[in-house]
């Protein structure tokens, strides 16, 4: 028996196959290839002006922040992510735009020097407030995740935004370091920080606030904080947060997680629907032999410690082991797609054609969120009551990424918000990003 | 009075005979300390009260000496020693004790009141108690030691120090005067100790006014919130003296230690360490990193190499670089103008003061700016009469000390003064049946 109800559905369910399909073409198109970039900006050569502007907040509040800006234009936070190559010589210029006199320190990088610093800083040559310039060079000699901060009057300038993450890739493609075993097929930027907004406003009035007395009230993934850390780069409401912070993945694929703790305060990154496995910290790799062995040191584990000031790198994969049920809803007769591993015994995802354990319930017993395609199906959608859903056009698994310090998934009290994200895991053939 | 000094004489005899007796079957060390009440004076001017360690020197516990110090008194076990003994008298107004985290004391057990522990081990009473520890299997590694009782008000009084336990003395190359094996395979040619810790000023003035306590002022640490950081009890100020390093030797061991209730984010700029122990246990495999997570309580040892190959441009020209602590809202005191907190500087020895640091120093001892080495031996000329290179200045080097006086060889120029003249000969005859050397480079020593 059909309903005015069900053909509705069938309707906005057909239309949103039409809109995937558009952005799956979309993605071919421009894409070419199913792979996520880390948004930020390459080359040898880079011009950062330290000046102030503003960022938004989750819950809509507006903070006042000093920040590094990519040649002359809008300040952003984090500043902009530096993507280097192995061997090049890299110069950063710096400009500055403030009342006082900033630097630029890079830790992990040995050989950094430093030519027409208006005056010596703590860790770093300065640019004299208002207008100053100074340059920094230095040879990208080892790859890895790394960050760049301030290295002057160190504590408040990290805090009020002066940081950003610099990336070194190997030579190599598609991976961390120059060993195989840090090989990935997707990677992914997550820069933690944490805001004590009364410091930047205090700092906005013209006041030296006590840092000693600091308590952040907004924590950050890439700048953003959740919700807002879902959305994509470069999006024209937030022209001081360019990126975004959802990670996305195919089964099987290894994912590249860079991480930067670079605020102030340790943070436990959680990463649900698999443990991680760290290869490398500050940017070197996590050997047992040194310059041998590749990074097979590090810990399988599901919750980083995130401390302020160290990075990190570790691998993360999905492919819906030991689940008992075939992900994709195939029955026992069809093909063993999209690997044949799925009806091999020996293999830990035999589950070809077993069924969902569960009785999949009627609408009318479910409360909808967003990410619901309407089936538990990986890549497949199901009906849907009339404006529910529509944020899982592909039907992939979304994985909440979060800080587990759930004190900090908040936007100043109000949650969820924080330092959030989502790790989607799409099905085979879904364009990425 | 022949006599009495030949009884003298005896008696100093038989003194030593006993020392090195001890010397050689060493199994023990000992330590009188106190615990008492002092002050430390902030950079900002700010007196805080605190609770201390001191050595009680006359080793009787029967007087108060006062030289009580924040941190306490750093704790040494030499190579061979097995038992620590510390006998410990309490000076404080309320009962006091001491552990050391890692190290299980013997024949001591926790205090308890009412059902509730007092103390994780025996107590000294108030107002002069004593109370003797030993440990019979000490562990070789860096530890804190701190009071066992009330740990969340004591240790925060000031109530901690560094206790170190090598497992083998001296050193193996360079010409370091320390130096030893801290873990098996952990060779190290100088160490030295970076303690951190941090003070609420509200809870030392409510402590010191008897104001902390139940139905009191301030009843519980839970509203903990330092304003003054310090490393090795000393919070940065303006023109205090950087930490020396580099006096030979290219393995500097650093003891990195937290004594404070919250993380610290140490970090030597420009430089990467070798991660080597974590509680006083070695890693299974080195970690190379340029910060070091330092939990609440933690220990971490991690090599610094001294190379001065890998100086970095800027440091190899001015010898100083910034330790810090990365958690760098703590760089304050309370707030005060300029730099403050956990920051201070290692800065590079010139002992010749020829503003060339001693680990890039061809010659130490001796000023020689030029660093003239002829034969590339990486010992400078002024310190290298072993003209054949055989590594011993001897007659065999005579023919060729001749021959560079009649061609005027620069290699026999030994002072650089563009001749080689009488006073080089002077040299030659200054250094006949030496070492080449020493020269502060540490390849130079690797031979």
């Amino acid at each position: 028996m059909k309903t005015e109800t069900d053909t509705a559905l069938r309707h906005v369910s057909a239309l949103r196959r039409i809109a995937a399909s558009i952005l799956m073409l979309a993605g071919l198109i421009v894409g070419g290839t199913a792979q996520a970039v880390i948004s930020g900006t390459t080359g040898v050569n880079f011009d950062l002006t330290a000046k102030e502007g503003y960022v938004s907040m989750g819950d809509g509040a507006t903070v006042y922040i000093w920040g590094y800006a990519l040649d002359g234009g809008n300040v952003q936070l984090p500043g902009p992510t530096l993507i280097v190559t192995e061997g090049e010589t890299i110069t950063v210029t710096l400009h500055n735009d403030l009342a006082e006199a900033v630097s630029i320190t890079f830790p992990g990088q040995t050989d950094v020097t430093t030519t027409g610093a208006d005056s010596e800083g703590y860790l770093a040559g300065e640019a004299a407030a208002t207008g100053g310039e100074v340059t920094y060079t230095f040879t990208a000699t080892r790859p890895g995740t790394y960050q760049y901060h301030s290295g002057s009057n160190v504590g408040l300038q990290i805090e009020m935004g002066l940081s950003g993450a610099l990336i070194i890739k190997p030579n190599a493609m598609n991976q961390a370091y120059n060993h195989p075993s840090t090989a990935f097929h997707q990677e992914y930027l997550f820069f933690l920080q944490e805001l004590d907004p009364h410091i930047h406003t205090a700092v906005e009035a013209g006041l030296t606030p006590n840092l000693a007395e600091r308590r952040a009230q907004y924590w950050l993934i890439n700048g953003r904080s959740g919700p807002d850390t879902f959305f994509d780069d470069n999006i024209p409401w937030l022209p001081t947060q360019p990126y975004g912070a959802m990670a996305r993945t195919h089964p099987n694929e290894t994912v590249l997680m860079r991480v930067v703790g670079a605020g102030l305060d340790v943070h436990s990154f959680h990463t649900h629907g698999a443990n991680f496995r760290v290869l490398a910290r500050d940017g070197r790799m996590r050997e047992t032999i040194p310059g041998v062995s590749g990074a097979d040191a590090g810990l399988s584990d599901f919750t980083l410690t995130v401390a302020p000031g160290q990075t990190y790198d570790a691998t993360w994969s999905w492919r819906g082991e030991d689940l008992g049920w075939d992900i994709f809803g195939h029955a026992p007769g069809d093909p063993c797609e999209p690997s044949g591993e799925e009806c091999d015994p020996a293999s830990p995802i035999y589950d070809h054609g077993k069924a969902i354990p569960v009785w999949l319930p009627e609408q009318q017993f479910l409360t909808f969120g967003g990410f619901w395609s309407g089936s538990p199906f990986l890549g497949q959608e199901g009906a849907l009551p009339v404006g529910e859903g529509g944020l899982n056009l592909d039907g992939g698994y979304f994985y909440m990424w979060h800080s587990h310090i759930e004190a900090e998934l908040v936007n100043f009290d109000i949650a969820p918000g924080g330092m959030m994200t989502m790790m989607i895991v799409e099905a085979p053939g879904v364009p990425i990003p | 009075m022949i006599n009495f000094i030949s009884k003298t004489v005896n008696l100093a005899l038989a003194s030593i005979l006993a020392l090195a007796f001890l010397g050689l079957e060493a199994n023990a060390v000992e330590y009188w300390l106190s615990a008492g009440t002092t002050t430390l004076t902030m950079p900002d001017g700010e007196v805080i009260q605190m609770w201390g360690y001191g050595e009680d020197t006359d080793q009787d516990l029967s007087t108060v000496e006062g030289n009580y110090s924040v941190p306490g008194p750093e704790l040494k076990v030499p190579a061979g020693d097995t038992t620590l003994t510390i006998h410990l008298r309490n000076d404080l107004p309320v009962p006091s004790s001491l552990m050391i985290a890692g190290q299980p004391a013997d024949g001591t057990a926790p205090t308890y009141s009412g059902g509730r522990v007092l103390s994780f081990n025996d107590e000294a009473g108030a107002n002069g108690g004593t109370v003797t520890y030993t440990w019979a299997n000490v562990r070789p590694g860096t530890f804190l030691y701190t009071s066992a009782t009330n740990p969340a008000v004591q240790v925060q009084m000031g109530l901690y120090g560094a206790m170190v336990a090598v497992l083998e003395d001296g050193p193996l190359c360079g010409p370091a005067p320390g130096g030893g094996t801290a873990y098996p395979g952990i060779i190290f040619d100088e160490d030295l100790t970076l303690l951190f810790s941090e003070i609420d000023p509200a809870l030392h003035e409510a402590v010191a006014a008897d104001d902390y306590g139940p139905g009191k002022a301030i009843t519980s640490t839970v509203n903990y919130r330092p304003l003054y950081f310090l490393i090795n009890g000393v919070a940065k100020e303006a023109g205090s003296n950087p930490i020396e390093i580099g006096s030979g030797g290219d393995r500097l061991l650093i003891r990195f230690l937290n004594a404070g209730l919250e993380t610290a984010m140490p970090v030597i700029q420009g430089f990467y360490m070798q991660l080597v122990a974590d509680d006083g246990f070695p890693m299974p495999f080195p970690s190379e990193q340029y910060s070091v997570m330092l939990t609440a309580g933690k220990t971490h040892d991690a090599i610094f190499s001294l190379l001065c190959d890998s100086l970095p441009e800027p440091i190899s020209s001015t010898g100083t670089f910034a330790v810090f602590d990365r958690r760098a809202h703590r760089l304050t005191n309370n707030n005060a103008a300029g730099d403050g907190g956990m920051m201070t500087e290692f800065t590079l020895l010139d002992q010749d003061g020829e503003s060339i640091v001693d680990i890039c120093d061809n010659c130490l001892g001796v000023a020689n700016p030029a660093q003239v080495d002829t034969d590339g031996d990486l010992f400078g000329n002024f310190c290298d009469t072993d003209l054949n290179n055989d590594l011993y200045a001897d007659f065999g080097d005579v023919p060729l000390m001749v021959r560079a006086f009649i061609w005027q060889e620069e290699a026999g120029d030994f002072n650089s003064d563009g001749s080689v003249n009488f006073y080089d000969i002077a040299r030659f005859l200054d250094l006949f049946n030496t070492t080449p050397g020493p020269s502060g480079q540490s390849n130079a020593n690797h031979f």
